[in-house]
């Protein structure tokens, strides 16, 4: 099963930049890649930071985006995200009982669960106890499962990233919840980050991916102050397989030299110079 | 434990490979992991340390890799040369 993951889009009222990019355009040429080289794939999932400023002209835009896929797309919302605007732009999108934008689904077999972990007017995570229940409900029924969710429930070494990342008090309590069905979680995925970052928590394997837009520095003495820079970005390609994982990060923007190699022993001599 | 993976160096004994020096960005990884993670414990590269295995190549890449502040653990790839390998650098287990 290939699944293609997307992350902070960032998507702005019409017009407007977002940390001197435009967003829309970027999100379009990832869009475009995926049309071009994975129309395979099962599905897209993005991962939250679907706008800037949680505004409805920017979901807007977000719903004239998504046409013409080759794929059902799966969305999850981030701390700059707004719920009440993003529910206005998809109303018919699943939520759970008590309102978070917790959904799930299988494919191939695999129990794919898209988390809420989003509060008012804070950048950090947050997965109260109503969501730790759904979640525990979603996972004692199921085989396998892959969690996607917007933010890095796990500290990442990255101390002025780590002061947004799940709030302690949450993770603890996630982390025991997962800890209890790890054999069944093959991954989780998430974004927020805007870097890809890679490790194992609670003995099940993580990974970030890059955002659409802007980039983070991965600083890791800097105690308060996040570090960007406009460095290349990339969506992740999933290859969940029975045999394990394997993620690509695809460089959707990069329009220089292709070299092309053969794989044979003698395709990488040295070239001797003409006699 | 922090450690550092260094891989595909691929360092040409002079000149250019694919239109970079991979000399050159060698250079620039000691130079970041010294300025930027000086409390690791340990560098380990992964192979294809040089791209067509000459000594030339493994000259340069020594005099790079010696600017480390700290240990480095060498493996070989499938475009080293093990023969070559065996007696370079001397002070490598």
């Amino acid at each position: 099963m290939k699944l293609v993951h997307i992350s902070d889009i960032h998507l702005t009222a019409p017009g407007e930049r977002m940390g001197g990019l435009n967003p829309h355009k970027r999100f379009a040429q990832a869009l475009d890649d995926v049309r071009s080289e994975h129309s395979d794939a099962k599905r897209i999932i993005i991962t939250g930071d679907l706008t800037h400023w949680g505004e409805p002209a920017a979901y807007a835009t977000l719903v004239d985006a998504l046409n013409d896929l080759p794929c059902p797309v799966r969305l999850l919302i981030g701390n700059h995200d707004d719920r009440a605007a993003f529910l206005a732009a998809f109303p018919d999108h699943p939520k759970d009982s008590a309102g978070f934008i917790n959904h799930a689904e299988t494919v191939d077999g695999t129990r794919l669960i898209y988390l809420d972990t989003t509060a008012p007017c804070t950048h950090a995570g947050h997965f109260c106890a109503a969501r730790r229940d759904w979640l525990e409900n979603e996972l004692k029924d199921c085989t396998s499962a892959r969690l996607f969710m917007h933010h890095n429930a796990m500290p990442l070494g990255l101390p002025a990233e780590d002061k947004i990342a799940l709030v302690p008090e949450d993770r603890a309590l996630l982390a025991k919840l997962l800890t209890t069905y790890r054999d069944r979680i093959e991954y989780i995925h998430f974004g927020h980050v805007h870097a890809p970052v890679h490790g194992t928590w609670c003995g099940i394997p993580f990974a970030s991916v890059r955002s659409t837009g802007n980039q983070s520095f991965p600083d890791l003495s800097e105690q308060e102050l996040l570090q960007g820079a406009p460095m290349a970005p990339s969506y992740a390609v999933i290859l969940a397989q029975d045999t394990g994982t394997t993620i690509h990060e695809i460089p959707f923007t990069w329009d220089g030299p292709v070299f092309s190699t053969g794989t044979n022993w003698d395709d990488w001599a040295k070239p001797m110079a003409a006699e | 434990m922090k450690f550092i993976h260094l891989t595909d160096t691929h360092v040409v004994g002079d000149g250019t490979l694919y239109g970079q020096d991979p000399a050159a960005r060698l250079r620039a990884a000691v130079a970041s992991i010294n300025a930027g993670h000086g409390d690791a414990d340990f560098v380990v590269l992964t192979g294809d340390i040089t791209h067509w295995g000459d000594a030339a190549a493994y000259a340069r890449f020594s005099r790079e890799i010696k600017a480390l502040n700290m240990p480095v653990h060498l493996l070989v790839g499938n475009h080293d040369d093990c023969c070559l390998w065996c007696g370079f650098p001397r002070d490598t287990p």
